[in-house]
Order: C-alpha cells, then sequence, then structure tokens
C-alpha cells in the first residue's frame, strides 16, 4: 500500500487536517505571544517552529506507512521503548523536579510522548485478535501489563500526568474492542474508590453500586475475587498511599481543592491562570496584549499555561474557538475509527482519540481550576518539541487510516 | 460521543464563567496585582553650625542584601560561561556554577561565599538566610571602608545585591555629638536636636504608582500618579563649631589634668540666649571616655557658693543692702539654730566686713545673713524669677527642672544654708542664664539652639528670634553686681580666670557631692564651678564650667576658673568670637595662616595633634575641615601642609582610626565654588550632580569614599549666609 500518494493523504480527511493546522498556527503565534519580550526564551518560537516543520514531515511518513506494519513491529517496538523508559530513569536529563528527558547532544526528547504511541500499537494489536475472551481473567492482566509496565516506569519519573494517561487511553481502547459495559464498570470503580473511600458514605454507596454491577454481570469466579481483592485493596489501602504520595503530589491535591490557600506556592498557578483567563473577558486584550501574560504573572505561560494566553489575549470567543476546533478534532478521529474496517488500525485510532483527549481535557480542565495541576501539556498549542512531533505523527496515523479505511 | 460532548459543555460552560460572568472580578484582581503604591523617602535635612558648618547630614551608602526571588531567578537561569580575566574567584565561580540548580543548594552556595568576607561562619549565616523568607539585610548601611571592600572585592554571588541606601553621618565626628544627637539605622532620631526638631528635619514622604510584575519586581510609574517627598529643613544651629571645638578641647585636658570623672561647660551669649558651644563629658571607669548626655542640662547639681549672687542680687535690688554695708560673719564660726555651726572656709576668720567683700572671699555666713535679711518668700521668689527650680526651656530633650524648696517658717538655718547653695540643686544651664541676666542688665532669657530652618533650596522659612522669659532686677542692681562680681575675679577666690586685658566677673563654687544611697554629704568628693563673663560693662559672653570629682585642689577657683580664661584667651585671639584683645596678636593658630601673598594663607600642619585640636585650629584658620574616621589623633591631611591655599578651602583629614584609602577616592570639594568643584571631579574622571547653587556646602559621597570613573558625585550648593 506504499503506492497511496501525498495527495490521497492530505484529502482523506479535509477537516481533521484542517483543524490540524489551524490549531498549529494558533500554537505558534501564542508561544511568539508567550515568549515575547522575556529574555530567557528568546527564539523558543522558532524552536517550535522548526518542530512544527519536523512534525509535518513525521505526519505524512506516518500516514504513508501501513497499518499492518506498525501492527507487525508493535512488540519490538513497545521491547524498545520499555528500555529507554529505564533508560531515563537512569542517565535522563533533569528539568522542573523530573527526570524526563533523553538526550543525544543538542537533541533531547521525552520517551513518555513515544511510549504512549508503542502501547497503543500493543494494545491494539492484542485486542485486535477476535478470538480473545476479554472477559477472562487472563486477557484483562496481560491487557493490564502491557498498559501498566510503561505507565509504572513514567510515574517512576515522577510524572503523574503523563503516566495517568496510559489508562486513559486504554480504557475507551477496551470498551472497544467488546469488553462489556459492565465489565468495563467493574474496573472503574476501583479506581474511583481509591478518590471517594475517604467519606463513610461514598464510600459505602461505591461499594454497594459495586456489589450490584457484580451481581449483575455474574463475572467468573476467580475475576470476581480479584476483583474484590483490588477493590478492597485500593478502598483501604488508599489513606494509608495517601500518606505515601510525594508531598509535592499532595500539596497540589489541597491546592486544587482551595488554590487561594496558597498563593505563592501551587496554587498560586491556578489562581494566576484563572486571573488571566478571567481578565481576558468575551474578546480578549489582543494578540500580544496579554498584561499577566506580559509580566510572567503566569507560571509556565509557554508550555502547559498556554491556553491561559489563549483565554487572555483572545478572550471567550477566541477560547472557545479552539475548544471547538479540539472538538472537532477529536470527533473526526473518532469517525475514522467507525469507518475503519481494519481492527487493529480502529483501535489503534481510538486509542490515539482517547490519548489526546486525555491531554486536552485534562490541560484545559487545569487551566481553568478545574483539575489539579498535573503537569501535561496541550496538544499541537504548547511550546515542546516532543509533545507537537509525537502529536503531529498520530494525526498522520490517523490520515494513515482514514486512507486505507476500506481495506482489512 | 455523549461523554465527550458532557465534558466539552463543562468546558464552555467554565469558560464563559471565568470570562463573562466573573470578569469584572478577574479584572480587578488583575489590577490590583499590578498596581501598587512605594513609599519615597523625604531627605532628612541637614544639621549646621552659626557659619554654615556641617554637623550632620545624610549620604548615601550601600547594604548588602539577599533576595529569596533574586535566589530563585538565579535557580532558573543558565549558566554563564566565565573565562578569560573577568574570571571571578573560587568561591563565587563555585556559586555560579550553582545556577539553574535548586534554589537551596544555591543558597548554600552563596552562604560560602559570603561568609568569610561577612566574618561569619558560613552555618549561621545560612541559618539567618533560611530563616529570613524574602529578603535579608546582612551587613546595613556600610561605610566608606567597607563599601570599598565589596566594591572592589570582586563580584557578588548570584542573589546578593548591594543596594543603595542613605545613611546619616557627621562630618565632624563627635564634636558636640550629645547636643546634635543622632538617628537610628532606620533613620529616626535617639536624641539631641535630631530628635527635638524631628518634625521640621523628617520632612514628609511621598508615594509613587508602582507596576508590578510576574516575579514580583515593582517598577514606577509616575504618570499613574505620586506625591513627590518633601525634603525636611535644614537646621542652622547658634552653636559655633570652632567654639565649640575649643570648648571641648579645654575642658578635656582639664578633667585629664584633675583626673576628674567628667564635667560640663556652657558658653553663650547672655543678650540673646544663644548657646555658643555646650561641652559635656564623663570618663568612666579605668580613665575610658563614655558615652555622653548634655549633662549641662540633665544633671543636677547643688551650685554651692556660685548660687550666693542670688541673694546679695536679690537684697540689692530691695535695697536691703549696698555693697558697702556691713555684715557680722562671726569670726568663721556660726551657731545658729541647733545642731553644727555654720562655718566659712577653714582659713577664714572674717568679723565685720562689708557686703562687697563677703561676696569677693565668698563667705558663707554673711551670704546666710543676707539671705536672712531677704527672709523666706522674698528669697525663694527672687530666686525662681532668676530660673531656679524651673526648666529653662531649652530646645533640647530631657531637661531637669532643679530642685528649690521654701523653708519651712522660722526655719533660719535651712533658708541661711540656701543662701550659700547647699540644699537646693540646679543645672547648669539653669546657672548660666541666671548670670546671663546679671551679664545683661536685669533680663532673663530663655537659652536656645535653633537660629533659623532653611527648605532644601537654601530659603530660610523660619528665624528664631531671641525670647525674653522676664526682667529679673533692674539694670543698676545688674550693674552693681557686675563690678561686685569682677572683684571676685580681681582680688578674691577667682582670681585664676583674671585676663590682663579684659575685665571678667565671674563667681567660683565648690560643691560637695550627695551621697548617692544615704542622705547627708559624701566626703572627698567635690564639684568645682565657676561662673563668669566678660567684658564686665557690657557682657558678650557668659561661660560656666562644672569639673567633677577632681582629685587633689578642688577649689572651684583652682579648677574651674582656670579653664574659663584658657578657653575666652584662645577665642579672643582667634578673632572668632565677639571679643577681640585691645592689642594686635599673632595666635598660634593664626601663625601658620600668616599670609603669604595676597588672598592666601598658608595650611597649618596638623598631623600629629589631638582631633578636636585639629578641628578648632583650622576652623579658626578658616578652612572647612572634613573628617575622615573617628580615631583621636590626625595622621594624615590633605591638601598638604605648609602650601598657601584660599581660606575657605577644604581640607580633609585623616585620623588614626580612618579607613585606607583605596585606588579611586572622592576629592574634598566642601567650601569650593561649584565651578572649581565640577573642575575638581572632571580633572579625577567623576561627574557632578548640583543641587542649588553657589558655594559647596555638602558633598555625597563623602570624601575618601570609593569611587568608580564616571561616578556621578552630587554637589549640595547654598547661597545662603
Amino acid at each position: 500500500m506504499l503506492r497511496t500518494d501525498r495527495a490521497g493523504i492530505l484529502r482523506a480527511d479535509p477537516p481533521l487536517l484542517l483543524c490540524t493546522l489551524g490549531l498549529l498556527v494558533v500554537g505558534l503565534l501564542m508561544v511568539v505571544s508567550a515568549t515575547f519580550g522575556v529574555e530567557l526564551h528568546r527564539g523558543l518560537y522558532v524552536k517550535q517552529a522548526v518542530s512544527a516543520a519536523i512534525g509535518i514531515v513525521a505526519m505524512l511518513l506516518a500516514a504513508r506507512v501501513p497499518s499492518r506494519l506498525y501492527e507487525a513491529f508493535a512488540p519490538v517496538l513497545y521491547a524498545v521503548m520499555l528500555a529507554l523508559l529505564a533508560v531515563t530513569l537512569v542517565a535522563g536529563h533533569v528539568g522542573m523536579g523530573a527526570q524526563r528527558w533523553l538526550g543525544f547532544g543538542a537533541f533531547k526528547f521525552q520517551p513518555s510522548e513515544v511510549a504512549k504511541i508503542t502501547t497503543i500499537f500493543l494494545l491494539a494489536r492484542y485486542l485486535a485478535d477476535r478470538t480473545r475472551d476479554l472477559t477472562r481473567i487472563r486477557s484483562i492482566l496481560e491487557a493490564a501489563a502491557i498498559v501498566f509496565a510503561p505507565a509504572v516506569l513514567v510515574l517512576k519519573e515522577p510524572d503523574l500526568g503523563t503516566a495517568l494517561a496510559f489508562p486513559a487511553l486504554a480504557a475507551p481502547m477496551l470498551f472497544w474492542a467488546g469488553l462489556p459495559f459492565g465489565y468495563f464498570l467493574l474496573l472503574l470503580l476501583p479506581m474511583l474508590g481509591m478518590f471517594f473511600a475517604y467519606s463513610l458514605a461514598w464510600g459505602l454507596f461505591l461499594g454497594a453500586c459495586f456489589l450490584g454491577v457484580l451481581y449483575v454481570v455474574k463475572p467468573r469466579f476467580t475475576l470476581t475475587m480479584l476483583l474484590v481483592a483490588l477493590y478492597l485493596a485500593v478502598a483501604v489501602v488508599g489513606p494509608i498511599a495517601w500518606n505515601h504520595l510525594e508531598d509535592y503530589q499532595k500539596e497540589r491535591i489541597v491546592n486544587f481543592v482551595n488554590p487561594e490557600h496558597d498563593p505563592m506556592g501551587t496554587g498560586y498557578q491556578l489562581l494566576q491562570s484563572k486571573i488571566a483567563i478571567g481578565s481576558g473577558g468575551p474578546l480578549g486584550r489582543g494578540f500580544m496584549q496579554g498584561s499577566q501574560k506580559r509580566l510572567a504573572f503566569l507560571p509556565q505561560q509557554h508550555t502547559d499555561f498556554i491556553y491561559s494566553v489563549v483565554g487572555e489575549e483572545l478572550g471567550f470567543w477566541g477560547a472557545a474557538g479552539v475548544l471547538l476546533l479540539y472538538f472537532l478534532w477529536l470527533v473526526r478521529g473518532v469517525s475514522i475509527a467507525v469507518r475503519s474496517r481494519n481492527r487493529f488500525a480502529s483501535l489503534m485510532c481510538i486509542g490515539i482519540v482517547g490519548a489526546l483527549s486525555y491531554h486536552v481535557c485534562l490541560n484545559i480542565w487545569m487551566t481553568l481550576g478545574l483539575a489539579p495541576v498535573t503537569g501535561l501539556p496541550l496538544p499541537l498549542l504548547s511550546y515542546g518539541g516532543s509533545s507537537l512531533i509525537l502529536t503531529l505523527a498520530e494525526v498522520g496515523l490517523l490520515l494513515g487510516a482514514a486512507v486505507r479505511e476500506r481495506e482489512f | 460521543m455523549l461523554l465527550g460532548i458532557v465534558f466539552w459543555t463543562v468546558l464552555i460552560a467554565r469558560l464563559a464563567n471565568l470570562q463573562i460572568v466573573d470578569h469584572q472580578k478577574y479584572l480587578e484582581e488583575a489590577d490590583q496585582q499590578h498596581w501598587g503604591r512605594m513609599a519615597l523617602p523625604a531627605e532628612r535635612g541637614a544639621i549646621l553650625d552659626r557659619h554654615h558648618r556641617l554637623l550632620a547630614h545624610n549620604i548615601t551608602c550601600k547594604s548588602l542584601v539577599v533576595r529569596s526571588s533574586d535566589l530563585a531567578a538565579a535557580a532558573r537561569e543558565k549558566r554563564p560561561r566565565l573565562k578569560g580575566p573577568e574570571r571571578p574567584a573560587l568561591p563565587i565561580r563555585l556559586a555560579e556554577a550553582y545556577r539553574g540548580r535548586p534554589a537551596d543548594s544555591l543558597m548554600v552556595c552563596v552562604a560560602c561565599a559570603l561568609a568569610p568576607r561577612l566574618d561569619t561562619d558560613t552555618s549561621s549565616l545560612l541559618a539567618r538566610m533560611r530563616a529570613k523568607q524574602h529578603f535579608l539585610y546582612l551587613e546595613r548601611k556600610m561605610d566608606a571602608d567597607r563599601e570599598s571592600v565589596w566594591v572592589h572585592g570582586g563580584p557578588l554571588p548570584p542573589g546578593a545585591t548591594l543596594e543603595p541606601e542613605t545613611r546619616r553621618v557627621r562630618p565632624l565626628g563627635t564634636l558636640a555629638a550629645e547636643i546634635v544627637g543622632s538617628t537610628d539605622i532606620d533613620g529616626r532620631p535617639l536624641g539631641g536636636v535630631e530628635k527635638r526638631y524631628d518634625d521640621d528635619l523628617r520632612g514628609s514622604s511621598g508615594w509613587v504608582k508602582t507596576f508590578r510584575d510576574g516575579r514580583w519586581v515593582e517598577h514606577q510609574i509616575p504618570e499613574r500618579g505620586m506625591r513627590a517627598p518633601v525634603a525636611g529643613y535644614t537646621l542652622e544651629l547658634t552653636l559655633d563649631a570652632a567654639s565649640q571645638a575649643i570648648v571641648e578641647e579645654r575642658l578635656h585636658s582639664a578633667i585629664l589634668e584633675h583626673h576628674a570623672k567628667g564635667g560640663s561647660v556652657v558658653l553663650l551669649d547672655p543678650n540673646t540666649g544663644e548657646i555658643l558651644a555646650m561641652a559635656n563629658e564623663s570618663v568612666g571607669p579605668g580613665g575610658k571616655p563614655e558615652p555622653t548626655r548634655a549633662r549641662a542640662i540633665t544633671d543636677m547639681l547643688e551650685p554651692g557658693s556660685t548660687f550666693k549672687m542670688v541673694c546679695y542680687a536679690a537684697a540689692l535690688e530691695d535695697n536691703l543692702i549696698t555693697p558697702a554695708t556691713l555684715l557680722n560673719c562671726e569670726g568663721g564660726t556660726w551657731y545658729l539654730g541647733s545642731g553644727k555651726p555654720i562655718h566659712d572656709d577653714k582659713h577664714d576668720h572674717f568679723t565685720v566686713v562689708p557686703a562687697w567683700y563677703a561676696l569677693m572671699k565668698s563667705s558663707n555666713i554673711g551670704a546666710g545673713k543676707v539671705a536672712l535679711k531677704l527672709g523666706k518668700d522674698r528669697f525663694v521668689d527672687f530666686a525662681k524669677a532668676l530660673g531656679f527650680g524651673a526648666c529653662s526651656g531649652v530646645d533640647l530633650p530631657g531637661e531637669a527642672p532643679g530642685y528649690l524648696a521654701r523653708p519651712t517658717a522660722g526655719q533660719d538655718r535651712q533658708l541661711a544654708t540656701i543662701g550659700f547653695g547647699q540644699g537646693v540643686s540646679v543645672t547648669l544651664m539653669q546657672l548660666a542664664m541666671a548670670y546671663g541676666a546679671i551679664a545683661n542688665g536685669g533680663t532673663l532669657m530663655r537659652p536656645h539652639l535653633v537660629r533659623a530652618l532653611y527648605d532644601s533650596r537654601g530659603n530660610r522659612v523660619r528665624t528664631f528670634e531671641p525670647e525674653a522669659v522676664r526682667r529679673v532686677m533692674s539694670a543698676r542692681t545688674a550693674a552693681t553686681m557686675r563690678t561686685m562680681l569682677q572683684a571676685v575675679v580681681d582680688s578674691g577666690t577667682a582670681s585664676a580666670a583674671r585676663m590682663s586685658w579684659l575685665p571678667v566677673g565671674g563667681k567660683t563654687g565648690t560643691a560637695q557631692k550627695a551621697e548617692a544611697n544615704r542622705g547627708g554629704y559624701a566626703s572627698g568628693r567635690y564639684m568645682s564651678l565657676f561662673a563668669g563673663f566678660l567684658p564686665v560693662d557690657k557682657p558678650q559672653l557668659v561661660m560656666v564650667t562644672m569639673i567633677d570629682e577632681p582629685q587633689g585642689t578642688h577649689y572651684g577657683g583652682l579648677v574651674a576658673a582656670p579653664v574659663f580664661k584658657d578657653v575666652m584667651e584662645t577665642l579672643a585671639r582667634s578673632g572668632n568670637g565677639p571679643i577681640s584683645p585691645p592689642f594686635e596678636v599673632v595666635a598660634p593658630e593664626r601663625r601658620d595662616a600668616v599670609a603669604i601673598s595676597s588672598g592666601t594663607v598658608a595650611l597649618p600642619d596638623v598631623r600629629g595633634e589631638a582631633r578636636r585640636a585639629a578641628i578648632a585650629r583650622l576652623s579658626l584658620a578658616g578652612f572647612q575641615v572634613n573628617l575622615v574616621g573617628q580615631g583621636d589623633r590626625v595622621v594624615r591631611q590633605e591638601p598638604a601642609p605648609d602650601a598657601p591655599q584660599r581660606p575657605g578651602q577644604p581640607v580633609t583629614l585623616w585620623t588614626d582610626e580612618a579607613p585606607r584609602l583605596q585606588r579611586g577616592s572622592v576629592p574634598a570639594l566642601v567650601g569650593l565654588s561649584l565651578r572649581e568643584a565640577v573642575g575638581r571631579l572632571s580633572e579625577v574622571a567623576l561627574a557632578a550632580r548640583v543641587v542649588g547653587g553657589g558655594r559647596v556646602v555638602r558633598q555625597d559621597p563623602l570624601p575618601g569614599s570609593p569611587a568608580r570613573p564616571g561616578q556621578v558625585v552630587t554637589l549640595y550648593a547654598f547661597a545662603g549666609q
């Protein structure tokens, strides 16, 4: 299928391509604005533009490679990626209090970004096997191993936000692969239990839900035992685990609940982000005019908090427009997954959409003060080479799937 | 799909809530973060003597500061590459190497780099840096010496900066220190004129709107509103620095000569109440000088025989006696009432003598008899009219009122002892004003220290006129008293104060000191006093001297009176004061200053001399003195001695504790015309900023301060006088 020409790729899904390019342009402009006049960040937008160019090339390349090849090489790619993650932990570059970068000379990248794609490949290949019975405990454990092996390594960096991306992309893939909704709930409830076990009433309510679902679904005995054990472990161990959280993680969660309690600490970022967006108003202060941004009140304004700059400078209509672009972008991804006849390609598309939605949602929630500060980039908008190139490559995978949507 | 729509709806709703519903609130919050006010401190006024010599003023100086925000910023920065000749010392390089590391590691390195230069150990410095969250002064308001150490001693580690502040300095060192007073490190007054006239000196601070950025750096935006600070008024004192130096010097040598515990001198103009000089000294255990207070107004002492003039003046005013009235002095021992008899001095056994003679010989019995003639009410009323028992109203804080009780009826003995100055306590200032009333023809004046206030442009905004409290006696009585007191100097107990060419009047006193803990007098502990004025026919100066616990001889006539004569002769020969001798003198101070050619005089050589003596000598020769350091001996002077100089030229003296001169220092410019001063600055590659017009009265930084090429020196010129 290497005959698919460039024009075919460009015509495969024009709305997806237009949304991508639109977000890319908005992102570049926002990085220019956010880094303008800050000595430390001088010339970063040039690096970002170069990354964008590389990313577009990567996108076209990724689209040309047939998905069968990805399927075939998934285990090898996955193993290499695990090794890279391990090397990062040992010899990576430190930045912002975590060891996330791997460098070759002047070139640095985050292996955790690549890890998401390879995990999607392997999980898609695993789930694409129609003979597999997903309600069997063995299948569930194997799928969990594929997802959690890289997640744990990323968590060790530590990078909680990216680590949570792995279960986030796995959940829709499992659902798409035909895991019954009841099972899906049974797997979800222990995670909810982790957050709600601190309130007795909520804990009891969730426990009751769990038992109810268990009664309706009636899974195999061993799986039932495993799920009950998991649930109890999480609900009982949860409070103990809390005490073992890193201080900065606890602090972030506490600050999320009440950002005003420490305006110069972590909550400061949330508060500043809210002030920047709120002071933008309906029409915004205008491109390059954001004063919160200009005076560097916003921390990490060109990376994780780029959406605050959008909010402050472009106002409600601009920010909502960007949201709409993201929505269309992701909807197009789902539609490609629906259209794709190849089960692997379809699952891959769902995984990619899941990972991107997780990033977009959590980042914007965080910027708007609806979620804790997790340190996630906003795809296509945030400054950062690895994220930008990999995101564009993922779009390339979607486009490739779209071109070949009729192939089995 | 459904889930996605729900998520997006929530996001849009939240966005609308933030940007449309709560827009105003966040806009205000943003404004509140941006706009602030910064106080602009007003410059404190200077303090000048009556000839506009500087006694206290402000100079800019540096404080070493560590800000946590700067540390954090350095921790975010990338390491600069340092190579070649600009490569700093190792500790700085170490700290620089820690740029870009976590802030706490950087702090450790900064502490390591700074601790040796601050003479402290690293751990305690680190503890201080950790305890202070935002801002820490490591060294506050350093002098020129320390400043040059920091300025020339290599670069500072990241996070540490030298911040400009202003420091209050007294160019003449401790001269009149207790009168001028001082300020604490934050500029609040601690005593003296600084405290009394704080309202005038302080000025009013202004403010400016500031714009704050995300690193909490404030930018001043005066266009958005400001109020300029109003500088404090400059004070012109009645003090004369040259007279003050002479008085302090003579008092100091008298205290040394008599191994005394301290002393005090007040020199004033009796016609106006202007205090020309006021010297105070205390010597602690082991002969060490103690920081002194204005003892002349804060300490109460028994006046002894100097008080006798009160009853004589009262009796003359009431025509109860004339100078020739005979008084029975009982042969030196007077049994009055019960208890021990009243004695005259053990050498004196007068029988019946005229009143002037009894005063001349300082007979206790004679004074007691006059007091009894007056009666207790008239005597005490007169003493109170002369200002005893109440504050003199001098414009210095901490004045004591003295103690003067009305004797109980029928207690003749008590009345008599008050007559010769026992059982009453006064301040030296009260005594000076009482003698001033006799000297000026009978009016009690209010003593004062401040003549005028000037605003920062040199315009006189307020003048303090002489203030008469009340007329106490007739001019005729005052004249009679002056004649009688002249006799005391000419042929009585105060002959040591006699001057060959000018009639002097005065009265000695020797008071036993009261025992501190139990009542009664301490044996062998005296205060020697002398109050005098001159010339007798029309007095221009009154001076009261007290020497505390002289060892050996303790008679006021032998201890305190010579100080009077010394001071007056030096003043007269200097041609500086209101009195001058009727013959041509070449005073030692002027000997050096004989004109070499028209308009120039030779600069005296004061190297090796005591600081105070050097100031006095140079001031009297007409030079402006700038003092560097607070040592006691002059080790260096600039310009070099014996070079012909114009009078009014600035002369810089380095005392033995003065800082060593570092490369590049600011020249002395006070006293020069602006044109000359700017010329001199350009010779040494410094820039000038001029405030005002006329002659330079102040410069900032001080002479001898370290200077970088191109540094700006501010010249304050004054057209007054």
